[in-house]
Parts: structure tokens; sequence; C-alpha cells
């Protein structure tokens, strides 16, 4: 089975008196590589390369992974390790596309690899006086948003999360592996689904503070599409007019190639990512008018 | 404190707890070898349960083996059963040892008891922690 890569679109918000995405790139782009390299959360990332190409700006991450990682085998042979050079780990790559022209940047998702989240803060942290501050927000189709952002009420919440499996900060938080285990055990390993909702009644709506809720989970879902699966508004357009559900992970824009292949060495490669990130913003283009 | 804490000292602070009653109530073990005898059979069983027990666990591919697999979880699930694998193995030990030795002295009796109670906490332990492990749902 060919592997999936998925790319999602993002619009670039400019804060005030921050400069402009392209010309951190270039910036970036004479920086040596080493001196590109920052550490975002707990690893170490970096753009790995910078190109330009009718006025599409291509860049593409590194993200270091020093923990531990995968062997290789075949089905004659058994697992064996990787041979390091000292100072080498395995990088994981995610490719990005900036469309200066209408803002917006489309993001290749690597689960393992720098996301969304992680580049904005390598990009707004990456120049020293903090001359760059960017906002990346989840690009939706464009009626969804619009209904979405001009609701008057909230009548429905609907979102779907992960349970809590046990995972490395509960053994850093000093959680006993019993109770770790216990904290799994009661959500059944299955989905947890939460709906909150206002009821019938016509004049009735959720309160400012669920509300919000929506907001924050529309942003969480953007930065994390696998910790969010699923998540429905039901909203009003006007106080009194019919309640209609948005969906808001359906309508997110995303695009899914199948038909990347992968190199010799078992990886996406570079130019095929930024065809992938082309190709995706070709079929956007009448979507991604500013 | 952390519950990680309480739960690695457990069985240390259960055989503390008990050698301290075995000093306040100054008791001795029983002449004759039948204790001996039996606590000896009674380590062997929970050594050779734990080594099986550690085959199984770590052989184990379900989706929260590979959750603790890739945390440091399993560093303590295998310390766990190694310390429960070695503990009830001295306690066989020191039941061999008693057959050669006064075992009405203190400082076997003291010996006896701390290590009787610290390996049957270290398998309650284990042991909890396998039953949850076998009972999370597969994939």
């Amino acid at each position: 089975m060919r592997e999936k890569l998925k790319v999602h679109a993002f619009g670039v918000r400019l804060h005030d008196k921050s400069g402009n995405l392209e010309d951190l790139l270039k910036q970036i782009r004479s920086d040596k590589l080493s001196s590109r390299v920052r550490t975002i959360g707990f690893s170490d990332m970096r753009i790995e390369d910078v190109a330009q190409k009718n006025g599409l700006w291509f860049f593409d991450f590194g993200k270091f992974r020093e923990q531990h990682g995968p062997g290789k085998a075949s089905k004659s042979t058994p697992v064996e390790g990787f041979s390091f050079k000292k100072g080498e780990a395995f990088c994981e790559e995610t490719a990005c596309l900036y469309i200066p022209k209408t803002r917006h940047l489309l993001i290749q998702y690597n689960h393992h690899g720098a996301r969304v989240g992680k580049i904005q803060e390598y990009l707004n942290t990456y120049d020293q006086n903090n001359s760059y501050t960017f906002e990346f927000v989840s690009k939706y189709d464009e009626t969804v948003e619009r209904k979405f952002r001009n609701r008057a009420a909230t009548k429905k919440i609907i979102f779907e999360i992960d349970p809590r499996f046990l995972n490395q900060s509960d053994r850093i938080a000093g959680t006993a592996l019993t109770h770790a285990l216990d904290l799994g055990q009661q959500s059944h390993g299955e989905k947890v689904e939460l709906v909150i909702s206002a009821g019938r009644p016509k004049n009735k709506y959720l309160s400012q503070f669920i509300d919000t809720t929506a907001d924050v989970l529309k942003r969480i879902a953007g930065e994390n599409p696998d910790g969010i699966t699923k998540l429905k508004v039901g909203v009003l357009e006007n106080l009194d007019s019919r309640m209609e559900v948005l969906d808001l992970i359906a309508q997110r824009l995303v695009h899914e190639f199948e038909d990347i292949p992968l190199g010799s060495d078992l990886r996406f490669p570079k130019n095929e990512r930024y065809r992938a990130l082309e190709r995706a913003y070709n079929g956007w283009k009448n979507v991604l008018k500013k | 404190m952390k519950s990680i804490w309480v739960e690695k000292l457990s069985p240390y602070i259960l055989a503390i707890a008990g050698a301290f009653l075995w000093w306040k109530l100054d008791l001795a073990l029983p002449s004759g070898d039948g204790i001996l005898s039996s606590s000896l059979t009674l380590g062997a069983i929970l050594t050779g349960f734990l080594a099986t027990a550690k085959a199984i666990l770590m052989s184990l591919d379900s989706p929260i083996m590979q959750r603790i697999r890739g945390t440091d979880y399993i560093r303590d699930l295998a310390s766990y059963l190694s310390q429960a694998i070695w503990l009830s193995f001295g306690f066989c030990i020191v039941s061999i040892i008693g057959f050669f030795v006064p075992t009405n002295s203190t400082w076997y009796g003291f010996t006896w008891i701390i290590l009787g109670l610290a390996s049957a906490g270290a398998f309650i332990r284990v042991t909890n922690i396998m039953l949850k492990i076998i009972k999370h749902p597969p994939k």
C-alpha cells in the first residue's frame, strides 16, 4: 500500500510591525546550516532548504529526533540499527510552501516532524530582534469559515477526542504505572465523544464560555489533527434562524496524495514533496484567493 | 510524595514495617525445619511464576504494551519484575541457609521476615500491573 501524503492549508496573519515572511526566508537562506538550528519545545529543528520558484517560496523543515527510532530489516534478515556518526540523529522532514501574493502557507503533514505550532514558533523566534510575528490559521472552506465566524449564537458542539492513554508526560509527572494504566482503563481505550447542546427551545443558546470553547477546539484541531477526530458546531446565522451544523474537520482544506513515490532510502524525496505542495496549490488556486 | 515513589518503595516499606513489628513483638522462627521447607517452596513457586510472567509480558504486543515500551515506564516495569524475581530467589537462598545455622537468632529472623515481606510486596505489585495490562482491550 502506498503511503499517503497530506497537505494542509493555512492563512498567514502578520501582526502589526512584523516583517514579511519572504524576507525572513531570505535571511534564513543566507545563514549557515548549523546556525539555523533553534530549540523549540524539547527538540532542535531548522530549515534545511529554501527555494524560490515563480514567486512561490518552498522550504523544508528538519526536526531532529534524538529519541529511539526504527531499525532496518528484511523478511530474511534480522533487524539492525542504522549506523550514525557522532552528532547524527534521525531527522524528520516537513515541506512548506508560502504564497506571498495571498499570504497562504501550505504545510505537509508529518506526524513526527515539525507541525504547524512548532513551525510558527520557529519562525517567530528565529530572528533575535523579534522582528517577525506570524500567526498561522487553519484554512477552511470559505462558506463554512464565514458561517462559523459570523455566527450569532452557538446551539450545539459535538467533538470527539482520543482517550488518555498513558504517555511519557505521565512518567515525567511521576504517576505510578498502576495509576497510569487505570487512567487509560477508565476510558476503555475507545473514543470519547462529547455533545454539549442547548436543547430545542428557540431562545436558548450555549453560554459565552462554551462558545469560546468552539474557537479553542477549532484551533487545537488545526494544530493536531490526530487529537481531535471530530468537531461539529451547530450555529445560528441570526438569532431567529434555523440551526445549521458545520463540520469543522471535514471542511478543513486538506489534500491527500497517494501517488508520491518513495525514494530508494524509503523517504519521500524533497522534490516530490515540493511538487505535491505545488499541485495542492494549483488545486486550491481559486479557493485561496484573498 | 509522587505516586511513582510510593509504587517504587512499597515492598520495602512493607518489609520494614513487618520487621519493626517482629522486633516490637519479640518474635522468633518456630523451631524445626517445617517452616523453612515451606518458605523455600513458596519462594521457589514465586520465582518460577515470575520468570514465566516476565516472558509473557515482554512478548505481549498489545497497544498498551506498545505505549509502555514507548515511554520510560518500560524501565520501571522491567525493574519491578527483576526486583520481584531476585527478592523471591533471595528468600529461597535464606531458607536454605536456615538449614545450616540456628534459626532462633535475631539476625536470621530479621533477614527472613524482611526478604519474605519484600518479595511478597514486589510480587503483588508486578501481578497487579500485569493484570491491568491484560485487562486493556486489544486493538
